[in-house]
C-alpha cells in the first residue's frame, strides 16, 4: 500500500475530520495511511462505489463528494440542488438524474452519528448578495473600475483569464482589448497609448514580466503611467507554468537596464486584488510611472465571494495635465519639489514634445551631460520618495496586528495572508500571542509601517512562496533585522499547518 | 487638417539634426515636412515614434509630439497611439535594423492589424548609430566590422517581405529623389490604413552603396501600374535588374479602428454596459 503523500505529511489540526475515499475491493480501507498519532477523526464514505451504484460509472464521485459536503457544512440543499440542475439540465434527462442521485446519495452517506457542530457554515443574514469571482477576475474588475480602456497581452497562464475577460467585457464600455504578437509589443503599444493619454494595462505572469523589461525602463525614462499585473508562476524559465510562486519580486522592484522608479503592489486575497489593482492605476497616474501588480497563480485561480462595491466611493485619480495659458514655456520634465511634472497630451495646440528614453533635459531634448543626468536621475527618483511620504500618510488596510507583549512577529507579502492568518488563529487558541503584517505596497517599502511594527519585537519571520527569500532581502537591504526566513518551493501555496508548526517551532 | 497650411520649413523643431553631411536621411525630412505641408497636418495632431538609430532621430527633428521609444519597438508603439486616439496622424520611423532586425518580427503582425498610420524604415543597409556592423539588409560580400571577411549571409528583400504580409500600402522611395518621396509620402500619409515607405538611404559613413550607384539601377514605377494588383505588384519587386520605385501596391480594407468600432457593436447586444453590470454577472 502506497501512502498519499500529502495526507500522511500534513500536520492536521485538532478537530478535524478526514473523509477518505474507501475503494472497492480494498476491506473498506482507504489507501491513505493515516498515523495512529493524528488528532483526527476518519470518516470513510465508499465514494466510488456509490458513484458507480447511482449513475453507472465513476464519474459522478464529483456529486457524491459535494452531496456529503452539502450535509456536513449545512448548506441549504435544495439551493445546490438547483444548481446541479442548472448544470446538467442540457445534458438530457438521464445524465441529470443519474446526478441527482449521485449527489442525493452522497447526501445520505453522511449519518447522524457525525459531529456536524463545528463544521455549519452560517447562512449569510439578507443584504445584497455577494458576486463570486477568481483573483483573476477581481484584477480585470478592478482594471475596469479604474477607467483603463486600453489593455494590450499575450496569453500566458496563470494571466489569460485576465486578458480574456477584458477581451469579452471592455468593448461594451468602448475599450480596446488587442492580442498582440508577443510581450513586448504589447507593452510597447500600452507605452504609446498611454502616450496618447489613455489609461493602459497589460497582464502577464514572469516570463512575459522578463521580456518586458526594456520597456519598463522606458516608461520609467519618459514618464508614462503604465500598470502591468504579474500573475506569478513557478519560475524560471517556462518553470511551472499552473503552479504557483512567488518569485517575481526582485524583478519587478529592480529588474532594468540601469535604476528606474516604479512601483510594486501585491493584493492580499481575492477581494483585494480588486482594490489594489486600482490603486496601482492611482499611482501611475499620479506618479507617472509604471506599477508592477504582483498575484499569483494560488490567489488567481481561486474563488471567493465578495460584496459588490460601492462605486461612489472609490476614488479615481488622473495624470497631471497643462491648464490653458501653460503650454508657453512648457516643460514636460520640469523638476519639481514633488518630482512629479504636468504632462500634455497629443491633440493639445502648442505643446509639442519629445519623450525621449535618451536622458534628457526639462524640455525633453537628448542631454547627457554630467550634471544634468545627475539631477533628471534625482527628479524621477523624488517621485519615489513623494509616493513613500504619501504612502506613510495614507490609511491603507494591509493586516497589522501588534498585539500587546507579543515577541514574535510575522512580515510576509502577498496570498500568504490567507494560511498565516489561519494559523495564527490556531496560535491565539493555544494562547500564544503573535504580530502580523502583510503589507500592500512592497515598493517603495512602507518604512514607517513597517517600522513601527518592527521596534517591540524580538523575532521575525517571513514566509515566502520561493527558494531565495526575495521580500527578505528586500527587508535587510532598509531594516536592521536579521529575520528567520521561512520558504516553501513546491508550486503549492503554505498550508495552515505548515505555517503554524514554524510559528510554534519559533515562538 | 487646418486651414492655414504651414509651410514645409515650419514642421521642423528648434533640434538641429545631428546626420553626417550627406547624409540620405536629410531626404527623407525634407520629403517628409512637405508632404505634411501638402496636406495641412496640423502638428499638434501628429505623432511620430521612432525607433533607435541614425534614423530614428528623426522624430526629434519635426515639430509634433514625439516618442523616441525603444530599438525596434517604434511600430507597436505607434499602434497604440492610433488605438488610443484615432483622429491622431500617427508615423512609425526608424531604421532597416531597428525595423528589419530587433522589430521584424512586428511587421506582418502590424500588418493583420491595419492600424491607419505611416511606418517609414530608412534602410541604409547597415548599422549606422552603432558605427558600421552588418545589418539585415548589408549586400553580400561587402565589409562590416562585424563581417571583417565580407558578408555571407544574404539580405532580406523588404519590398516583397511588405507584399506577402499584405501590408495595404506599399511603397519604395530614394531619398536623393526628395519630389518623388514627397509623392510617395503624400499617398501614404492619405491612404486609409497600414502605409509602409521603404527608403534607400544612404549612409555616407559606413556602407558605400552610394546614390550614384543607386541611380543606375533605380527606375520609376510605370505610370499604367495598377495599384491594386497583387500579382503586377510582385512582378515589379521581383525584377533583378532594376530596382523600381514608387507605390507597388495599395489596397482598401477595414482599418484597426474600424475593427475595433466592429467588435464594440458586437458586444452590445451580448455584455453589460457597466461596471456594476459586470459584477451582477458574477451573483
Ligand atoms: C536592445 C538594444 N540592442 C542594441 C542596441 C544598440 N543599437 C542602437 S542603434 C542600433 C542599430 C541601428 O541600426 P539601424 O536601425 O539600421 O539604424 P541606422 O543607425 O542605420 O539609421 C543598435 C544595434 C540598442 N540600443 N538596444
Ligand atoms: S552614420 Fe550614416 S546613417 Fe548615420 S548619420 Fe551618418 S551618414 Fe547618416
Ligand atoms: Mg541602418
Amino acid at each position: 500500500m502506497r501512502p498519499h503523500s500529502r495526507a500522511s505529511r500534513r500536520p492536521v489540526v485538532a478537530g478535524s475530520v478526514y473523509i477518505p475515499d474507501v475503494p472497492r475491493g480494498n476491506q473498506g480501507r482507504s489507501f491513505v495511511v493515516i498515523p495512529e498519532n493524528y488528532p483526527f477523526k476518519t470518516y470513510p464514505i465508499e465514494i466510488d462505489e456509490i458513484s458507480v451504484k447511482q449513475t453507472g460509472a465513476k464519474r459522478g464521485k464529483n456529486l457524491v463528494a459535494l452531496g456529503a459536503l452539502v450535509r456536513i457544512l449545512n448548506i441549504p440543499k435544495d439551493a445546490t440542488q438547483n444548481l446541479a440542475v442548472q448544470k446538467f439540465a442540457k445534458k438530457g434527462k438521464e445524465v441529470l438524474d443519474a446526478n441527482l442521485k449521485a449527489f442525493d446519495s452522497g447526501y445520505g452517506a453522511i449519518g447522524a452519528d457525525f459531529d456536524f457542530e463545528s463544521f455549519h457554515l452560517e447562512a449569510t443574514k439578507g443584504g445584497a448578495p455577494d458576486a463570486v469571482i477568481s483573483g483573476n477576475q477581481a484584477v480585470a474588475l478592478g482594471v475596469i473600475a479604474a477607467g483603463c480602456r486600453y489593455v494590450a497581452g499575450y496569453p500566458i497562464t496563470p494571466a489569460t483569464s485576465v486578458f480574456e475577460f477584458l477581451m469579452e467585457y471592455l468593448p461594451n464600455l468602448g475599450g480596446t482589448v488587442l492580442q498582440f504578437e508577443d510581450e513586448i509589443a504589447s507593452i510597447a503599444s500600452c507605452l504609446g497609448a498611454s502616450f496618447a493619454g489613455q489609461k493602459v494595462m497589460t497582464p502577464t505572469s514572469g516570463p512575459g514580466l522578463a521580456l518586458m523589461g526594456e520597456l519598463i525602463n522606458l516608461a520609467s525614462m519618459v514618464e508614462l503611467p503604465l500598470v502591468i499585473v504579474d500573475v506569478q508562476r513557478g519560475g524560471p524559465s517556462t518553470g511551472l507554468p499552473t503552479k504557483t510562486e512567488q518569485s517575481d519580486l526582485a524583478f519587478a522592484v529592480y529588474g532594468a537596464a540601469g535604476e528606474c522608479p516604479r512601483a510594486v503592489i501585491e493584493p492580499t486575497t481575492i477581494e483585494d486584488c480588486f482594490y489594489q489593482t486600482i490603486r496601482a492605476f492611482n499611482i501611475a497616474e499620479e506618479y507617472q510611472m509604471p506599477v508592477i501588480v504582483l498575484t499569483d497563480q494560488s490567489m488567481a485561480m481561486r474563488t471567493k465571494n465578495m460584496s459588490i462595491p460601492d462605486f461612489s466611493t472609490i476614488e479615481l485619480k488622473e495624470r497631471a495635465k497643462i491648464g490653458a495659458g501653460e503650454a508657453e514655456g512648457f516643460a514636460r520634465f520640469a523638476d519639481t519639489p514633488t518630482g512629479v511634472s504636468k504632462t500634455a497630451l497629443p491633440g493639445t495646440a502648442g505643446a509639442m514634445f519629445l519623450a525621449t528614453g535618451l536622458e534628457h533635459n526639462e524640455i525633453g531634448a537628448p542631454n547627457y551631460t554630467p550634471l544634468m543626468h545627475q539631477k533628471m536621475m534625482a527628479k524621477r527618483f523624488r517621485k519615489l520618495e513623494t509616493l513613500a511620504k504619501a504612502l506613510d500618510n495614507e490609511v491603507d488596510n494591509s493586516t497589522c496586528e501588534l498585539p500587546a507583549g507579543a515577541a514574535v512577529g510575522i512580515i510576509s507579502w502577498g496570498a500568504t495572508e490567507g494560511p498565516i492568518r489561519e494559523a495564527l488563529g490556531f496560535a491565539k487558541k493555544e494562547g500564544m500571542k503573535v504580530a502580523h503584517l502583510q503589507p500592500k505596497v512592497l515598493w517603495p517599502l512602507p518604512v514607517k509601517m513597517i517600522d513601527s511594527f518592527i521596534k517591540p519585537l524580538k523575532k521575525i519571520l517571513v514566509f515566502e512562496e520561493n527558494f531565495t527569500g526575495q521580500f527578505a532581502t528586500l527587508l535587510k537591504t532598509r531594516f536592521d533585522i536579521e529575520p528567520v526566513v521561512i520558504t516553501k518551493c513546491q508550486g503549492i501555496p503554505f498550508t495552515a499547518e505548515e505555517v503554524y508548526e514554524a510559528i510554534k517551532k519559533n515562538a | 487638417m487646418s486651414e492655414v497650411a504651414l509651410k514645409a520649413k515650419e514642421y521642423r523643431s528648434d533640434v538641429k539634426p545631428v546626420w553626417c553631411v550627406g547624409c540620405g536621411d536629410y531626404g527623407e525630412l525634407s520629403a517628409f515636412t512637405q508632404a505634411l505641408s501638402n496636406l495641412h497636418i496640423q502638428p499638434e495632431k501628429m505623432v511620430i515614434a521612432s525607433g533607435i538609430g541614425c534614423s530614428g532621430r528623426f522624430s526629434h527633428f519635426v515639430k509634433c509630439y514625439a516618442f523616441h521609444t525603444a530599438h525596434g519597438r517604434a511600430l507597436p508603439a505607434a499602434i497604440g497611439v492610433k488605438a488610443a486616439n484615432p483622429d491622431l496622424t500617427v508615423f512609425s520611423v526608424g531604421g532597416d535594423g531597428d525595423g528589419l532586425g530587433i522589430g521584424g518580427g512586428h511587421i506582418p503582425h502590424a500588418a493583420r492589424k491595419n492600424a491607419d498610420l505611416t511606418y517609414i524604415i530608412s534602410d541604409n543597409g547597415i548599422y549606422g548609430l552603432t558605427k558600421g556592423q552588418s545589418s539585415p539588409t548589408t549586400p553580400i560580400n561587402r565589409v562590416t566590422t562585424t563581417a571583417p571577411f565580407g558578408m555571407v549571409e544574404r539580405p532580406l528583400d523588404p519590398v516583397r517581405m511588405f507584399l506577402a504580409y499584405g501590408i495595404t500600402f506599399v511603397a519604395l522611395g530614394f531619398t536623393y529623389d526628395v519630389k518623388g518621396l514627397t509623392h510617395i509620402l503624400t499617398e501614404a500619409i492619405k491612404h486609409k490604413g497600414f502605409s509602409i515607405v521603404h527608403l534607400l538611404a544612404p549612409c555616407v559613413n559606413y556602407n558605400i552603396t552610394t546614390a550614384d550607384s543607386l541611380r543606375e539601377v533605380i527606375a520609376p514605377i510605370p505610370d499604367d501600374h495598377d495599384r491594386g494588383d497583387i500579382k503586377k505588384a510582385f512582378q515589379l519587386a521581383l525584377e533583378d535588374t532594376k530596382i523600381y520605385t514608387g507605390i507597388f501596391y495599395q489596397i482598401d480594407t477595414p482599418t484597426l479602428d474600424d475593427d475595433v468600432r466592429e467588435l464594440q457593436a458586437r458586444s452590445k447586444t451580448r455584455k453589460p454596459k457597466d461596471i456594476r453590470g459586470i459584477f451582477e454577472q458574477f451573483i
